[in-house]
């Protein structure tokens, strides 16, 4: 140690916290469920020895019956419910944030805490609380069946119309504080020399107002279209089951069907998709933001 | 539900005899116990902890899947006795999951009854003995679906039941095996050519419009109460006792064996393989095979005791169907086998086709 430079020393006692962490809660988890995606399924359904590409191989969807698009449909189907999801949790956040970001100061702290309040309940509770919002022959429900949405005796859940609603209240949140803090920091004289310039009320918004909230919308997406994409409690007890997504197929292989390596082969794929979304992501966030570095 | 006097006697009655047995032997231990929800009475927890000077810790599954999952994930060193049902039970003794009980601990095993003796899934119950049994069977809301046939024609047949919403279980070898029944393969169905076709089945039946979910056999009959669902697939026991609570709301719900056949079963207890008080586990075990406390048991819960010891105090509800099928219902129940290896890999990705469509 002594023979260690001053600041090395320093360096390494400031970054050993940190890459402990990762090491720890990334590193060796990622690594475990790495090494299960390659084991074999036993024939009780533990894992077992022999280094397989079976769990990947069935992922695909090859098995008994031949090939099947089962899967395939699963992710298709995760990826457009996050997206969908997404887009409307943007379309109400945002002039949300910016309303409140409008008010006195006193009243932002209020509306703010109003949004994240609900989030401090579990999600298991606030889903079954929209499960009897959404059950047959309530307010709701008998809106729903006058408007023709749906059949008297089926009531709105479960179905993919919940499963959205509940995505949607779920990550409000998530969207609302980091437009939020764009909007709060929001540089007036760029909107009023706009103005001072004759530009239109779209070209304002367009040219001085988007892109200073570029990078916070940017950061909601984020927080927003990732845990959609793998969220299996709310469209577990929403969906019902009738739609699988992905983040179910995973929990399942783990909690009911014992296939951990299948499971572990998932939750791989996830990963990677993952990635490839937050690499389109920061293309899209510097093409429309002119080339600034608006995420990561 | 309460049975004072009972009660108070079967107390008095155990806290007699406990008194001067080797109660001290266990003082201050904890027993982990893995129980089914519903299933257990407080009362006889109560009464346990009281005769040995012990905690008891119970934590709950909803399914065998969940249980199994549970111990795989290092709880067969966390808790003390767990409750499968028998389609379960070779695959964790197989797995090495459990261990193999010592009857010298168990003397109460002579009250079990002749036919839960030596179960083909545990030969010499090495590893299990029967906590309670019961059947599976189709239950709807006649006042939503009218004079319906006594056939698993109500959840899969769309004439029977065009527009109102039905829901199946989310344990693939009890909606298959349904299916099969359906289907005339029979509810113990395991060819290949069977489980597809009834996989097929599930899944016409899931694309349904009035298809509402994957619902496992306790949670459907509070959605039945409340009217989300009319049509499903539940426990005889659990039945009565949602019945039993709220007679109202359980007016025109019914509970039946299909003509096609449905599934008998037996839920076991066992130790898992390095549970932490197996000493205690042994007790435990032993203490519920007395004639009084299978009593007990079954008058809280409405399922059948394989106790024969306690018949003759079990309550008059017990004693007729459904929850003591008759001889002729008798001959159309089956236990569902055990599957492992190719089967059980055939049979999960079946139904994972089923799923994902």
């Amino acid at each position: 140690m002594s023979g260690l430079r001053r600041d090395t020393r320093y360096l390494l006692a400031t970054t050993a916290p940190g890459v402990f962490f990762i090491v720890v809660f990334l590193v060796l988890p990622s690594a475990y469920l790495v090494a299960m995606a390659f084991l074999s399924n036993g024939p009780y359904g533990l894992p077992t020895a022999p280094l397989t590409l079976d769990a990947f191989r069935e992922l695909a969807g090859f098995g008994f019956l031949g090939w099947s698009p089962g899967n395939l449909y699963t992710l298709i189907r995760s990826v457009w419910q996050s997206l969908l999801a997404t887009a409307i949790v943007i379309v109400i956040a945002y002039p949300a944030a910016y309303y409140i970001s409008r008010q006195p100061v006193r009243w932002r702290a209020v509306m703010l805490l109003a949004v994240v309040v609900p989030s401090w309940t579990n999600q298991v509770i606030r889903s079954v609380g929209w499960m009897n919002i959404f059950a047959p022959d309530t307010v709701v429900s008998d809106l729903a069946v006058r408007v023709g949405l749906t059949e008297p005796q089926m009531g709105l859940f479960p179905s993919q119309f919940a499963v959205i609603v509940g995505l949607v209240y779920n990550f409000l949140p998530f969207m609302v504080l980091p437009l939020y803090a764009a909007f709060e920091r929001l540089d007036t004289e760029q909107v009023e020399a706009a103005r001072d310039l004759f530009a239109s009320p779209v070209a304002v918004f367009r040219h001085a107002v988007f892109p200073q909230t570029l990078p916070g919308l940017m950061a909601g997406t984020v927080l927003v279209a990732i845990p959609a994409f793998g969220m299996y409690v709310v469209t577990e007890l929403l969906g019902g089951g009738k739609a699988t997504m992905i983040g179910n197929l995973v929990a399942r292989q783990f909690v009911q069907a014992s296939n951990w390596p299948l499971g572990a082969a998932g939750a791989i794929i996830m990963i990677v998709v993952t990635l490839i979304g937050l690499k389109v992501l920061r293309d899209l966030g510097r093409r429309v933001g002119g080339d600034r570095e608006v995420l990561l | 539900m309460t049975h004072p006097t009972l009660r108070a006697g079967l107390l008095a009655a155990t806290l007699a005899t406990g008194a001067g047995s080797a109660s001290a032997q266990f003082e201050g231990e904890t027993l982990y116990l893995f129980n089914w929800s519903q299933y257990m009475d407080p009362a006889i927890i109560e009464q346990f902890e009281d005769r040995y000077g012990v905690d008891v810790v119970r934590n709950y599954f909803n399914s065998n899947g969940e249980l199994f999952a549970k111990l795989q994930a290092g709880g067969d060193s966390q808790y003390d006795v767990i409750v499968p049902s028998n389609y379960y039970v070779p695959r964790l003794i197989n797995s090495d999951l459990v261990q193999p009980l010592d009857h010298t601990q168990l003397p109460n095993l002579d009250n079990l009854m002749e036919s839960f003796v030596d179960p083909a899934f545990d030969p010499g119950n090495t590893y299990s003995v029967a906590y309670q049994w019961g059947t599976t069977g189709l239950i709807y809301d006649e006042s939503a679906l009218g004079d319906v046939p006594n056939s698993w024609a109500v959840l899969f047949d769309p004439a029977v039941n065009p527009d109102a919403p039905f829901a199946v279980p989310e344990d693939a070898q009890v909606s298959l095996g349904a299916a099969c029944a359906y289907q005339g393969e029979g509810y113990d169905c395991t060819s290949r050519s069977a489980l597809e076709a009834a996989a097929r089945e599930v899944l016409d039946a899931k694309q349904r419009d009035n298809f509402a979910g994957f619902v496992q056999g306790t949670p459907i009959l509070q959605q039945l109460v409340r009217g989300s669902v009319a049509a499903g697939m539940t426990f005889n026991g659990d039945y009565l006792f949602y019945k039993s609570e709220d007679p109202e709301g359980f007016e025109d719900i019914r509970f039946v064996i299909p003509e096609e056949g449905a599934e008998r079963w037996v839920d076991n207890m066992m130790i898992p393989a390095n549970a932490p008080n197996p000493e205690l586990a042994h007790a435990f075990i032993n203490y519920i095979l007395e004639a009084e406390i299978g009593a007990q048991l079954s008058n809280w819960n409405y399922y059948s005791s394989p106790n024969a010891a306690a018949l003759p105090m079990l309550d008059e509800v017990l004693q007729a169907p459904p929850i003591m099928p008759t001889d002729e219902q008798m001959e159309r129940l089956t236990f569902i086998p055990s599957l492992q290896g190719d089967s059980l890999e055939f049979l999960q990705q079946i139904w994972r086709e089923v799923e994902s469509r």
